[in-house]
């Protein structure tokens, strides 16, 4: 199970980051869940400055912007 | 309440890290980067974080708009912790390349912090294109509650209902 965490206090962007990794996920087929994470200290705890950020499995991969689905499927497989 | 059309803003979030090293030239990095931060060029960020492979750290560095990195001498200590974490895009200065010698002394002249922070403000200001994001960052930190999207903050005043 891959755990997907989007960072981000809920704007546009981590909407979009949102629905994007979703996309990303389900067309690999991969076992997963998504968890959106909206609260500041908790984004703090990862050590971003930026948001939107993912992280996968606890790692965050990018911060800041919305990669394409190809990007975020490389992420993640 | 009405929500307020925010965080498609944010769009140029540009990092100072500094070596802050245990020398006049080092401590100088850390004024330097400071001064950035609170005159609003530059955020200060930690380069420890990035040499400890923080990955939200690392991340964040290649998700600004610019970086600079700060290093008070040869031994480039601010370089090999970019270099290590494989972030090569990114302004660069070193201090004693300016002039100010490295010594064991933390009285520092105000002439070579001001010197150091006047070349650190052309390396920011330079013509050198900014890396480009398809989307960029929405900071979330004070500079969103006190409204400084010059900073890097958004429009969201800090309530987070944007």
């Amino acid at each position: 199970m891959t755990k997907l965490q989007i960072l981000g206090t809920g704007c546009p962007k981590c909407k979009k980051l949102a629905e994007v990794t979703e996309e990303a996920a389900r067309s690999l087929g991969i076992e997963y869940e998504i968890e959106k994470v909206s609260d500041i200290q908790e984004i703090m705890k990862f050590g971003v400055m930026m948001t939107p950020a993912l992280a996968v499995d606890g790692i965050v991969k990018v911060a800041g912007k919305v990669p394409s689905t190809d990007e975020i499927k490389k992420m993640i497989a | 309440m009405e929500k307020k059309e925010c965080c498609g803003c944010g769009d140029d979030v540009r990092l100072v890290l500094a070596c802050s090293g245990g020398s006049n030239v080092g401590q100088i990095t850390n004024e330097v980067a400071k001064t950035l931060d609170v005159d609003g060029q530059a955020r200060m960020y930690c380069l420890a974080g990035a040499g400890g492979h923080i990955s939200g750290m690392v991340a964040s560095i290649q998700g600004a708009k610019k970086v600079l990195v700060l290093d008070g001498c040869p031994v480039q200590c601010g370089k090999m912790v970019m270099d290590q974490a494989g972030i090569d895009d990114y302004e660069y200065l070193v201090v004693t390349e300016l002039g100010v010698e490295k010594a064991h002394d933390f009285r520092l002249d105000t002439n070579d912090v001001d010197r150091v922070t006047a070349a650190s403000r052309a390396k920011l200001n330079g013509d050198r294109e900014d890396k480009s994001n398809e989307q960029t960052a929405n900071s979330y930190t004070s500079a969103c509650a006190s409204g400084e999207r010059d900073r890097g903050g958004c429009c969201c005043g800090g309530d987070q209902a944007c």
